[in-house]
């Protein structure tokens, strides 16, 4: 070791004192060596995953990802929350001014085709408006009557108003076609709107959950609202959660109810899968109980990429960076983040944002081998960089120091310090007072003071002695003084 | 040394070599997005069909058909047009889309699509029926792919029709001409107090067809001929509607029979999916009714003739990966027990060869009642009729938009001045109203 560092102290001391085409080959040797040992350190650094770590990168994604979606949605749902409050508030004062209008009392409405169809021809213009600006792909409004209380299963049977639009799709429409779902064949007449393939008069209240509940307890509209879990419409290929709002009015029950849908269709467009270098990143907004993403109850984006069956629970188990989300059929990498919505059972939601599994590892696995090979080439050109100036210039050198030190001068080194030797004889006296002055250690500087001679003299006298001496410089000259001090043979450098 | 000095530089090499290599291998499945036309509104058989393949030949090839819309025929052609011509606000075309020849005619580029030859051999091709082939082929390329043809058919409430036929003596076989509904359906609106018999969905391909069938072109070059045959056509039909028992309505025919507004229809057989089998009166009472398929009517000294339907589908061009991965899935579609499988689901008929000998038993595994009577009139049809297919005329889409609208507009507003006028002989009104169909139709 010690023999090492003095070499290394030799090979500074000669970069030093050398001139400045080998300072620069010293300094790229040094160079190489450093970037050498940086490389092995980034090697290890990578290979124990304390920086360039993939997977927290992976996770960074996500999160950003999620963060903006979990927004998104949040906006989404406050919106259309928003519009069902305002629809049922509307829906009310229609329910007062029909009444009204006809001295009826609410209950009176029950096997009045008359009343009904007035109510439902009113409440049609602001479920109409709703739908059309609202952005949501279906909108209602029933009350608490029927127009026919004697057919069978009149218990559960609601007049009311349920419009859809006819084509859910991304693209901008004005004035989307629409379809009434539910209500009178006549009012769909009226406004030149078609009957839904599964049109039905009246509402079934079955299908609505918690109606009969919300119906019992409910007091207040802004309060008491609640968004079911995905639910597939009687009949229809429409799956969608559906906001339920109680039109309170001037009685203890509600009117009725009514609201907005959030189809899974319209979820599709809104959330599009995410193509990422991980693969393919896609949302789903579902319930979450034991640990658990309930897939099935909840809202799925595009799928585009992946083989989510959404009518497939994952399980989710948390990891250190993200969690891992398996079904029967795949497992995904993801995150997940609580979301508000108010349900009826009152379960968490959670908004989350998956990428299959596969593509992932191979990806990180990919980026590991790729980083850590490019580190690795890098590191082994710098080492052959490094032994490649270390023999050409730098071994030389050692290599004769070691010869000087063991007593073994090299002949060219030998003919060197007698050329110069000799050459110390044809120098004149006023060079050689200069020259000796040089030998005991001054400097040109100091030179005029000390030989009571003018700086220019001493210029004339450095330019003859460089000359006679075939040396370039003061600095090359010092070297000399340095090589002969260390042979021990300084005085071989003084005029005989 | 130089040789280790080389050996490290090679292995410097190879190890970054090694590093850049090809990205990621894909473990992702191909997603082909489609528009089709299969089960509006309701839950789609065709999407079950597509996620049997998505399970099947879809995983182990890596590919997966989405969904993106399920609505009709002039929705996609609106929507592909609009895509097609890169509207700002369109939705971007999907790789699959069901329509016409007419769409692709009024596409701004048609070169976008896939020409199916070029991923079917010649032996694939011969395997399907040769008109259904050459329906789809424009300009030389073969760009509407047959999957499912369908034809047009009377179905009839028969719950309802013997009722008034009991009453009246009415028969069933009144309704295999053209003359002999158009008439029931005078007699019917008169028993039933005011509603109507029959609602046509294609009003236009009453009166092609009806003109072609009894001999004259109902075209001349890219207008509406409007010759004597017309007129013959015109006549019974005019009377029927004016004089209350033809439906005029918008919409489609389905609709009066769930309301019990009218008890008979002329569509295509598609729309077996969107019958109802009960009907729901204004008053909330509901009764369960048998609907029955027969072919349709043709005209008493017309060729008994019908309009061959049932659109196809398209492809749009793309990467190798995907056409091929397009290729894989239509070949699937098509091919015998799948299509024979997919189609009587939705009451169409099947492409190939082979797929119309496995029909019979196909249909005799059917439970429904109205699907078997569908059927066994498809059967009947293709023994008596002979089949018409529309002409690929440019402007074809509009002459039928603007002739639907107009037809039903002024006979809605003939029916109402009948009634306000309260005139026994309706053929007064009936002229003056052709006059005023053709005139309307020419200035437009």
């Amino acid at each position: 070791m010690s023999n090492i560092i003095r070499k290394i102290k030799q090979i500074v001391y000669l970069s030093k004192h050398k001139g400045n085409d080998l300072r620069v080959k010293m300094m790229f040797y040094f160079i190489a060596i450093a970037l050498t040992a940086i490389g092995f350190l980034i090697i290890v650094l990578v290979l124990s995953g304390r920086i360039f770590n993939v997977s927290a990168q992976m996770a960074g994604v996500m999160q950003n990802h999620l963060n903006n979606q979990a927004e998104k949605f949040s906006d989404e749902l406050t919106q259309y929350t928003a519009y069902g409050i305002e629809l049922s508030r509307s829906i009310s004062k229609t329910v007062d001014d029909v009444l009204e209008e006809h001295n009826i009392e609410f209950y009176q409405m029950n096997n009045n085709p008359e009343v009904l169809e007035d109510l439902q021809s009113r409440i049609f213009q602001d479920i109409n408006t709703v739908i059309k600006l609202g952005g949501s792909s279906g909108a209602y409004g029933l009350v608490d009557c029927t127009i026919n209380t004697s057919v069978l299963g009149s218990g559960h049977s609601r007049a009311g108003v349920c419009l859809r639009l006819a084509n859910v799709t991304g693209e901008f429409v004005l004035n989307p076609e629409v379809a009434i779902y539910r209500g009178s064949s006549e009012i769909a007449r009226k406004n030149d709107v078609k009957l839904h393939t599964l049109w039905n008069l009246e509402f079934n209240t079955q299908n609505i959950p918690g109606y009969d509940d919300i119906m019992e307890k409910s007091r207040d509209t802004g309060k008491d609202y609640y968004w079911t879990e995905r639910t597939v419409l009687e009949g229809t290929g429409d799956s969608c959660m559906l906001l339920c709002v109680p039109i309170t009015g001037n009685r203890v029950r509600p009117y009725g109810l009514c609201g907005v849908d959030l189809n899974e269709k319209h979820f599709n467009l809104q959330y599009p899968a995410l193509d990422t270098v991980y693969g393919s990143m896609i949302t789903v907004i579902t319930p979450y109980s034991d640990s658990q993403l309930l897939i099935e109850n909840g809202m799925t984006g595009n799928t585009e990429g992946t083989w989510l069956d959404n009518t497939l629970g994952l399980k989710v188990e948390e990891r250190s960076y993200y969690n891992a989300y398996g079904s029967t059929k795949e497992v995904y990498y993801g995150l997940s983040k609580e979301i508000p919505i108010k349900t009826l059972d009152g379960k968490t939601w959670m908004v989350s944002v998956l990428i299959p599994r596969e593509g992932c590892d191979a990806y990180i696995r990919h980026k590991r081998i790729m980083f850590t090979a490019l580190i690795l080439a890098f590191t082994l050109a710098m080492l052959s960089i490094a032994l490649h100036l270390s023999n050409r210039f730098v071994k030389p050198i050692l290599a004769e120091l070691d010869r000087k030190e063991g007593g073994d001068m090299p002949a060219d080194l030998k003919e060197l310090f007698d050329s110069l030797t000799a050459s110390v004889e044809t120098l004149t006296r006023a060079e050689y007072s200069v020259y000796e002055k040089y030998l005991e250690g001054y400097d040109i500087a100091q030179i005029p003071d000390e030989l009571m001679i003018s700086s220019n003299t001493v210029k004339k006298h450095n330019k003859s002695i460089y000359k006679k001496l075939n040396v370039s410089s003061f600095d090359e000259l010092s070297l000399y003084f340095d090589l002969f001090r260390r042979c021990n043979r300084i005085d071989d450098l003084r005029k005989k | 040394m130089r040789r280790v000095l080389a050996a490290i530089l090679v292995l410097a090499f190879t190890v970054s070599c090694l590093g850049c290599g090809e990205s990621v291998s894909k473990s992702n499945p191909v997603t082909l997005t489609i528009w089709h036309v299969y089960g509006e509104q309701t839950a789609s058989p065709l999407n079950d069909i597509i996620n049997e393949f998505n399970d099947t030949i879809g995983q182990q090839e890596g590919i997966k058909v989405q969904v993106s819309l399920v609505s009709n025929t002039n929705t996609i052609h609106e929507a592909v047009l609009k895509a097609a011509e890169k509207e700002p606000g369109a939705t971007e075309l999907p790789d699959l889309f069901i329509s016409y020849p007419k769409t692709v005619l009024a596409m701004p580029d048609p070169d976008i699509l896939m020409d199916f030859r070029e991923c079917f051999s010649e032996d694939e091709l011969n395997e399907y029926v040769p008109e259904f082939i050459e329906e789809g082929e424009i300009n030389g390329k073969l760009l509407v792919f047959p999957v499912a043809k369908s034809t047009e058919i009377l179905f009839v409430n028969n719950t309802l029709f013997d009722r008034f036929a009991k009453d009246t003596g009415a028969k069933i076989e009144d309704l295999s001409t053209w003359e002999g509904l158009f008439d029931t359906s005078v007699k019917y609106k008169e028993w039933s107090g005011g509603k109507a018999l029959i609602a046509h969905d294609y009003h236009f391909n009453y009166f092609q067809v009806g003109c072609e069938s009894m001999g004259e072109d109902f075209f001349d070059g890219d207008a509406i001929a409007f010759g004597p045959k017309f007129e013959k056509a015109w006549e019974p039909y005019a009377k029927a509607a004016i004089e209350g028992g033809l439906w005029l309505n918008e919409g489609y025919a389905t609709e009066p029979l769930r309301t019990g507004d009218a008890i008979a229809s002329v569509g295509s057989s598609a729309s077996v999916l969107y019958y109802a089998d009960e009907v729901t009166y204004a008053d909330n009472r509901t009764e369960k009714v048998d609907i029955t398929a027969y072919p349709v009517p043709c005209f008493e000294k017309g060729e008994k003739m019908v309009m061959q339907r049932g659109a196809g589908i398209c492809a749009v061009k793309s990467n190798t990966e995907r056409e091929k991965a397009i290729a894989t899935f239509v070949k699937w579609l098509t091919s015998p027990e799948i299509n024979v499988k997919f189609v009587t689901s939705v009451g169409y008929m099947p492409v190939t060869n082979k797929g119309f000998e496995l029909l019979p038993d196909q249909i005799e595994k059917l439970d429904s009642p109205k699907y078997k009577s569908l059927y066994e009139a498809y059967i009947q049809t293709q023994k008596d009729y002979t089949f018409y297919s529309a002409p690929k005329l440019d402007n074809y889409l509009d002459l039928e938009t603007t002739f639907e609208k107009e037809v039903r507009r002024l006979l809605r507003k003939a029916a109402m001045e009948y009634n306000e006028e309260g005139k026994e002989d309706s053929s007064v009104k009936n002229r003056e109203y052709l006059i005023k169909f053709e005139r309307d139709m020419k200035r437009n």
